[in-house]
């Protein structure tokens, strides 16, 4: 029996399919007509030379909240300026600021409704000959390449001053740097890197307008870190982190790419650390010998949906029974305070968890981008989604984002007082 | 006088060969006119850019993306590593992205983060990663001679044209074959057509617009007509190309943070 469509009549079918699923408005009969298109502009594009330092972008954002423990529904509402200067001293030095403004409204007892987060501020030096680089000052300098969890993000602990997204990849944008002294050596297919960060305070500010040293210089860390690539689909990187005071970490770091579409992730930290519990309930902190470590990967079609699945896995978080028991012994504020320290190291709450994170880039409509991220407590079934629609106008985004917080009770997400937000936004790029 | 003794006796002397021998001096002549046409697309020394692209669809402009680039051989096989910087618009001003075959990466000074990406990810709109990146056919097909052939080129005007049908060779292969014509004469690409495994149509493409740029004619803008759906069409233009020699360690992962262009 003859097939009904063969390979070859398909191929044949596909431009009259084609025709039929984009044939509306004005048609390009030919390649002649594709070569008489002339841009509506010609003016020609600035050169490198001429484009300016300072890159900008303010954010508005208005939405309604919706809480558990009868605290009702609120309007909330952001306003953000966000600025990076980052400007060329000659041919072999730099230097770069980055700051960012946030006014929050409603703020959490005690807190600020407008915090200034000076991010980066530092000046760099490299060899003519691409050989060697130092820099100093406050650098946001992240390693990683896991996108909802880094275990080999050593400086992340306590780099985000003022949480205005979900997103994570967009969360890590907002982080405070820290002051160090680092030299990289590179060469091909590789580099080293050494970071020397002081102690500077004790504690973090919450003041409007504190540079906020003791945010990220907490304590004496030093990081060394070697990167290569043993071929053109693996790349791997070695870490040694030491904290004064708590110890030692090894880590280690690869990705590797998979056929055309498909791009897997690990990342491993192992070694010295405070205990989440005891750090979020006091002074007695104790310090363990614990494992850190996310797997995943990132597939994408040929239409521009991105998928990312990752594992993740805290040694240093609570485990089922530890969750139950911390609940019975401390209570359920304590374990507000337990989530806030999460927060603070940007850790996971669960001894294992996961985390999907999907775009899809023109979806349906040019310059529309569709996001959905599902972050889920492999232990107490909770979750927390975040979804965004985002149009790009050439200055201008446009956002719709709604975000919910699903699980029982006396779960992770369950018991965060916000159960649902719901907000547009608008960026303006200058 | 010797090289035009050369280019006429070389055909006599192709016919007096055996078959087999035949088959092969063919095969590298088409090896020799790819090269050359690769030679005249891609400088052979370090060079930088500004590339702008500009997407169409149903005759409108719906997109145009600017961006800087800075490409070289890394090694004698005759790979490119292509190093392009956002401009505009300015929401993506800073951003960059590293290709060097299919090592791929991707990375974004607000987040101060580099991320892998695979081939698939496209970064702007219906323009593949490839399409705006310095590729040399000779290195990663394996050309056959498919005969002359009279076809309308980019600046839609009937030209005698060689047919070479490339086959990938290398796992750095983006498509499974091309078809490419270039002008046997002066060694200038004129017109490709990228085809999938299957044999269907993933995009044509025209170079055209052919100035003088580092000691050779090249062309600086390229017409990209979508396969599947010939309403995309995608500009990419280049200018302001010059001679520009950045290190070869600035090629990799770990140099992004610190890349600022020229």
């Amino acid at each position: 029996m003859r097939p009904l469509c063969t390979p070859a009549r398909a191929r044949a079918l596909l431009p009259v399919v084609a025709a039929l699923l984009f044939g509306a408005g004005p048609a390009l009969a030919s390649d002649d007509d594709a070569l008489a298109l002339e841009p509506e502009v010609q003016e020609a594009p600035a050169k490198p030379a001429a484009r300016p330092a300072l890159r900008a972008f303010a954010e508005l954002t208005a939405g309604r909240l919706s809480q558990r423990y009868g605290l009702g529904r609120e309007d909330v509402r952001r306003a953000s300026l966000d600025l990076v200067w980052d400007v060329k001293l000659g041919a072999q030095w730099r230097a770069v600021i980055s700051d960012r403004l946030d006014d929050m409204h409603p703020v959490d007892a005690g807190g600020r409704s407008t915090l200034n987060s000076l991010r980066e501020a530092f000046v760099g030096w490299q060899g003519s000959q691409g050989r060697f680089a130092a820099d100093l000052g406050r650098i946001n300098y992240r390693n990683g390449p896991a996108y909802g969890y880094n275990p080999t993000d050593y400086f992340r602990d306590g780099a985000s001053r003022a949480v205005t997204t979900a997103d994570p990849l967009a969360l890590r944008e907002n982080r405070l740097g820290t002051v160090m002294l680092r030299g990289q050596w590179l060469w091909q297919g590789g580099s080293a890197s050494l970071a020397l960060a002081p102690k500077l305070r004790d504690h973090a500010s919450r003041e409007s307008f504190s540079a906020d040293w003791g945010a990220t210089n907490h304590a004496d860390r030093v990081l060394l870190a070697l990167g290569t690539q043993p071929s053109e689909r693996i790349s791997v990187q070695a870490f040694a982190f030491h904290e004064r005071g708590v110890g030692a970490q090894l880590g280690a770091s690869g990705t590797a790419l998979l056929g055309d579409a498909t791009v897997a992730f690990v990342e491993w930290s192992g070694g010295r650390g405070t205990e989440l519990l005891t750090a979020s309930l006091g002074p007695d902190k104790r310090i363990r010998t614990r494992q850190q470590a996310v797997v995943g990967a990132t597939y994408t079609t040929a239409s521009r949906l991105s998928l990312t699945a990752e594992l993740e896995y805290n040694g240093f978080a609570l485990d089922k029974a530890g969750w139950r028991q911390a609940l019975a012994t401390h209570g359920l504020e304590a374990m507000g305070a337990y989530l806030y320290e999460v927060q603070r190291r940007q850790d996971i709450a669960s001894r294992r968890a996961a985390m999907v994170y999907v775009t899809q880039k023109d979806a349906g409509l040019k310059n529309l981008d569709l996001t959905g991220l599902v972050r889920f407590n492999l232990l107490d079934d909770s979750r927390f989604v975040w979804v965004e629609a985002r149009y790009h106008f050439s200055r201008v985004d446009l956002a719709l984002q709604w975000q919910g917080n699903l699980g029982d009770a006396l779960t992770e997400y369950g018991a965060q007082p916000g159960r649902s937000l719901v907000q547009l936004l608008a960026a303006f790029y200058f | 006088m010797n090289s035009l003794r050369r280019s006429l006796l070389l055909p006599l002397a192709t016919l007096a060969l055996p078959w087999p021998l035949r088959v092969r001096a063919q095969a590298t002549d088409a090896q020799a006119l790819l090269a050359a046409s690769d030679a005249i697309r891609n400088p052979t020394q370090p060079f930088r850019a500004i590339v702008t692209v500009i997407e169409f669809e149903k005759g409108r402009q719906v997109d145009t993306t600017t961006l800087s680039s800075h490409a070289r051989m890394l090694d004698e096989s005759g790979q490119f590593a292509t190093l392009l910087r956002f401009e505009e618009p300015a929401r993506d001003a800073g951003k960059l992205m590293l290709k060097n075959g299919k090592d791929l990466w991707f990375f974004d000074p607000g987040t101060r983060s580099s991320v892998r990406i695979s081939p698939q990810q496209r970064l702007m709109g219906e323009a593949s990663n490839g399409d705006v990146v310095t590729v040399n056919f000779a290195r990663d097909y394996k050309p056959e001679d498919g005969g002359e052939e009279s076809i309308s080129d980019g600046e839609r005007k009937p030209r005698q044209a060689r047919k070479l049908l490339l086959t990938a060779a290398s796992d750095d292969a983006t498509y499974a074959a091309i078809e490419l014509w270039i002008d046997a004469d002066d060694k200038r690409p004129i017109k490709a057509r990228f085809l999938a495994d299957s044999g269907r149509l993933l995009k044509t493409a025209y170079y055209r617009r052919f100035e003088r740029h580092l000691g050779l004619q090249r062309p600086t803008e390229t017409v990209i007509i979508d396969g599947l759906n010939p309403q995309q069409v995608t500009l990419v233009r280049l200018s302001d190309i010059a001679a520009r020699n950045i290190p070869v360690t600035w090629f990799q992962r770990d140099y992004l943070p610190r890349f600022q262009g020229d």
